[in-house]
């Protein structure tokens, strides 16, 4: 089986996305919140019903360039969440077998 | 030209397109027209006033701090919905402190930011002459 990578760049009041992702994920997988995405890894919205992604049992990162960018500070993030920059976004890409970019 | 209550609804985030700048443009453009021009943020929109918030680090615009200078435009009705905020985990502490002299009260330097219920802001959406949404 391919492992997949996930990416999400909207908020999940905006799209969408975020919950068509969670619904298809599997373990060995990984979901990468990206641009908008990262609004996903504040605490208070993590843990929303809808999101839950305190249940995830895959890796769950965001870029730390966009929450700096919207004003998100580190302590107001979901513990789940491991910050990674762009270059490490990168290396995420080659290290799973398809990228899934929800749009 | 008469003056029309026009109230400017934002509900998007600051950094995911253009549609926050050009929401803050329109608002310049219509205070400059000496309109009667209120802002409120919603839903998402709230995302769009808070405090720390270093776009220059992803290379987009600074919409937080062109908000400060509102208060030069004569815009001092700044309305957030309560339950936006509280809804993402943010409270009255994670915004920017947008200020205003208030011609009503001796110039005084007063805070324009006003937090209001749903309930009580969708009756405000009544009040107006003009609601544009972004």
């Amino acid at each position: 089986m391919m492992t997949i990578l996930h990416t999400v760049n909207h908020s999940p009041d905006s799209s969408d996305q975020l919950r068509a992702c969670l619904s298809r994920v599997l373990p060995d997988s990984a979901i990468i919140l990206y641009e908008d995405g990262v609004y996903a890894a504040l605490d208070k919205i993590a843990k929303r019903p809808d999101i839950e992604l305190q249940k995830l049992d895959c890796k769950l990162y965001a870029v730390r360039e966009d929450c700096e960018a919207r004003g998100l500070q580190e302590a107001a993030l979901c513990k789940m969440v491991t910050l990674i920059d762009y270059p490490e976004f990168v290396e995420l890409v080659t290290q799973y077998d398809v990228v899934q970019a929800w749009s | 030209m008469a003056t029309k209550k026009i109230m400017y609804v934002n509900r998007v985030t600051p950094h995911g397109g253009i549609t926050a700048k050009e929401s803050l443009d329109v608002v310049l453009i219509s205070a400059a027209f000496d309109q009667d021009v209120a802002l409120a943020f919603i839903d998402d929109g709230v995302y769009q006033l808070l405090k720390g918030q270093e776009p220059e680090k992803t290379g987009s615009r600074h919409v937080a701090k062109s908000f400060a200078a509102l208060g030069d435009y004569d815009v001092r009705k700044i309305y957030v919905e309560q339950e936006s905020l509280t809804e993402r985990g943010l409270s009255e502490a994670d915004l920017v402190d947008l200020r205003h002299e208030n011609p009503e009260d001796d110039y005084r330097d007063t805070a324009s930011i006003r937090f209001i219920s749903r309930e009580k802001l969708a009756r405000l959406f009544s009040r107006q002459d003009v609601l544009f949404t972004f």
